[in-house]
């Protein structure tokens, strides 16, 4: 079970890696770490999201970790991490070169990363030290805030790599050794040693 | 003076009495920025009026709105354009909005810049 706020920071560094991402957002006058922030839900430091949402500067983009989802997904993933990113462009009237919030994403999807390490982009990269799997394919969509303004909203999924614990390693379950997989639904033999194994814990 | 007239000048009257005023810099006015040259900036005066939304103070932040909501009389002969950058009180922003009333005056919403208005 990763720590959600390491997998947001870990999520944060990697689109803060994307130089031309961060150039569409400002750089160099505004560092990368001031326009791709994310919501941590600090009680008493941050706004409620829908406040920052609402407040949020042009252009920037926020990071939100939603939820911790729990489940049998299928025998090794029991925790998935949804995130949502939202992005507001830069003021195209007043610099013809801004791009739209679509093409924002696209840059924050498809070119390469630098951290944790170099790669294509930010999906194809087992983020929080090898600890997530490759995203679920993420979605983007229009959303309009109470003000009556566009934005775009991203959810993002992280499948955790089975279980993992404080130490840093995978920790599935505690009891007996489970015989060979292909051997353990294959002859009555097998099943028997199994029924045994069980028995012993 | 008949009511007709009156009412004609309620507008620059309104501001008159409800725009802010600065102890240091004075009445404060907003700068609308055409074009990132500066070329055709124009300073007019101002109402700030009630936002769609309140915000909130955040510790360890600058108070300042980041969302702001003016009215300009039609005397000022300016229409703010949507995309025009915008200074008030030393802020830089974004015009998101510009509605024009039936008598020519306009409310502008306005999205705080993470730049200056001419980057």
């Amino acid at each position: 079970m990763l720590d959600p706020d390491l997998v947001l920071n870990s999520i944060l560094a990697s689109l803060q890696s994307i130089p031309q991402l961060a150039v569409e957002l400002g750089a160099p006058t505004i560092p990368a770490t001031d326009s791709i922030t994310g919501h941590f839900f600090y009680s008493g430091e941050e706004n409620s999201l829908m406040r920052s949402l609402s407040q949020m500067k042009s252009p920037s983009i926020t990071v939100a970790y939603l939820d911790l989802v729990g489940g049998n997904f299928d025998g090794m993933t029991v925790w998935k991490h949804r995130v949502n990113m939202y992005l507001r462009p830069k003021n195209k009237a007043s610099n013809g070169t801004s791009a739209s919030a679509q093409h924002l994403y696209w840059l924050a999807m498809n070119l390469p990363i630098s951290v944790p390490q170099i790669a294509n982009n930010i999906r194809s990269i087992e983020l929080a030290d090898f600890n997530l799997q490759l995203m679920d394919t993420p979605t983007l969509l229009h959303h309009t805030d109470e003000l009556g303004q566009d934005f775009f909203v991203s959810t993002m999924v992280f499948p955790e790599k089975g279980d993992v614990g404080p130490s840093g390693a995978t920790e599935l379950c505690i009891g007996p050794p489970l015989v060979n997989h292909s051997k353990q639904y294959g002859t009555s033999h097998d099943h028997t040693q199994r029924d045994q194994a069980i028995d012993l814990a | 003076m008949d009511f007709d007239s009156l009412v004609a000048t309620m507008d620059n009257t309104l501001v008159n009495t409800f725009q802010k005023v600065d102890p240091v810099e004075g009445v404060l006015e907003v700068t609308l920025h055409g074009s990132p040259d500066g070329s055709d900036d124009t300073t007019v005066p101002c109402i700030v009026k009630n936002p769609i939304m309140e915000e909130d103070y955040t510790p360890g932040t600058q108070p300042g709105t980041k969302m702001l909501v003016l009215f300009i009389p039609a005397s000022a002969g300016v229409v703010a354009v949507l995309g025009y950058t915008a200074t008030y009180n030393g802020v830089d922003y974004d015009v998101v909005q510009s509605d024009a009333d039936r008598c020519g005056g306009v409310h502008i919403r306005m999205r705080g810049r993470t730049q200056p208005w001419n980057t």
